[in-house]
């Protein structure tokens, strides 16, 4: 009897703690602010950086194009779901998970095509500014996603990390092939990739910290 | 009803808060008691869900429903609960001499005694083999946590606690 009287407690300092809320009314819009922020550095970045001598030819390109609009749709599938995951129950859209998945199966078995295809030539394991790029273009976006995401209350940590990385990195992906010219897969996944693959790992083995309430 | 009273509350309303909080408390714990092993954690992890409801008031939408919201929660808070519980591996000790654990926790608090006749078998089996069962069955680590400390292949843990099964009915019949 005596837990019924601890909950009956609790429930008195509870409700005696309440103060209006500010609602999570849709996690659509509640997203959205950061992709324009995360826009708006990236068009920084870029800038900053130099967007690449040929690109003027690249976007004539089909598969350029279409892996340009691939990462593109897995940054908004991913980020967007990444705000629905912040609802407890996600607003029983579970399903959204499955629409950047698909994406990045998708991106993935494009870069497998091209390795079957092409090969990949490994490039020595020296420093290359992509790698600083990289980083340079995943530190304010993901940092900001994250103060966002914390806002909600998770119950899948490692699915939000997942698409928070799966976001940020198809985000830099993308900037990375509009400054660096090297397109050879040794040196993009080497230099494009795995920075994000990095980061993918720290937010996974953090997850459940970062996303604690 | 539930609905009604969150959307309230997310205005501040206390009175609908204290009536929606009370009423889920039999919900959570009729969600939870199945999940379980041990009716004192059935409190435990409902207060943890009441301070997760309360800390994640603004994210429910009031034009959904209610149920989904709540269960997801209990469903993460007693996860949460048991992973913390099973990870300081705080099940694996237990007094056969409490009166007090035996009625809560043992279905024959009488039988209490053969968990004597057990250690009693046990200390005749070889060093090896007892610690290997002791690992396994008694303080709950998997076959291949007990292969990874005991240096032995998973199959030769599973073989071993087998025999050593075995070996116990004969000594204890």
């Amino acid at each position: 009897m005596s837990g019924e009287k601890d909950i009956d407690t609790l429930i008195d300092d509870l409700s005696a703690d309440l103060s209006p809320v500010k609602r999570i009314f849709k996690p659509f819009l509640w997203v959205s602010p950061w992709f324009v922020v995360a826009m708006a550095y990236l068009g920084g970045v870029i800038n900053f950086l130099g967007l690449r001598m040929d690109l003027s030819t690249k976007i004539h390109e089909m598969p350029f194009i279409f892996e340009m609009g691939l990462t593109g749709m897995i940054a908004v599938s991913a980020g967007y779901s990444a705000g629905w995951l912040a609802i407890p129950d996600m607003r029983e859209q579970r399903w959204m998970l499955a629409v950047p998945t698909t994406f990045f199966a998708v991106f993935m078995l494009f870069i497998l095509s091209a390795v079957i295809t092409s090969g990949v030539h490994i490039e020595s394991l020296s420093w290359h500014h992509c790698f600083s790029d990289a980083l340079l273009m995943a530190v304010v976006p993901i940092s900001t996603l994250m103060l966002l995401l914390k806002r909600g209350a998770t119950t899948h940590p490692y699915w939000m990390s997942f698409m928070s990385v799966l976001s940020v990195g198809a985000l830099g992906w993308a900037s990375l092939r509009l400054t660096c010219p090297a397109d050879h897969l040794g040196h993009t996944l080497l230099f494009h990739f795995l920075p994000f693959i990095l980061c993918a790992v720290v937010l996974g083995s953090l997850a459940r910290r970062i996303y604690r309430w | 009803m539930w609905q009604d009273w969150a959307g309230k509350a997310q205005q501040g309303d206390k009175d609908a808060y204290s009536l929606l909080l009370r009423d889920i408390v039999p919900y959570i714990r009729n969600f939870i008691r199945p999940r379980v092993a041990n009716e004192d954690w059935i409190d435990d992890i409902t207060q943890d869900v009441l301070i997760s409801v309360h800390k994640s008031l603004h994210t429910y939408s009031p034009d959904r429903a209610f149920k989904p919201w709540l269960s997801a929660i209990i469903s993460f808070r007693k996860t949460d609960f048991l992973r913390r519980h099973y990870n300081a591996r705080d099940h694996k000790q237990a007094s056969t001499d409490d009166p007090a654990f035996l009625r809560e926790h043992v279905t024959e608090p009488g039988a209490a005694g053969e968990w004597k006749d057990i250690e009693k078998a046990l200390a005749q089996l070889p060093e090896k083999q007892r610690q290997v069962f002791t690992l396994m069955r008694i303080e709950g680590y998997s076959a291949q946590e007990v292969a990874d400390k005991m240096d032995m292949s998973v199959s030769a843990v599973k073989v071993s606690v087998h025999r050593t099964t075995n070996k116990l009915k004969d000594i204890l019949e």
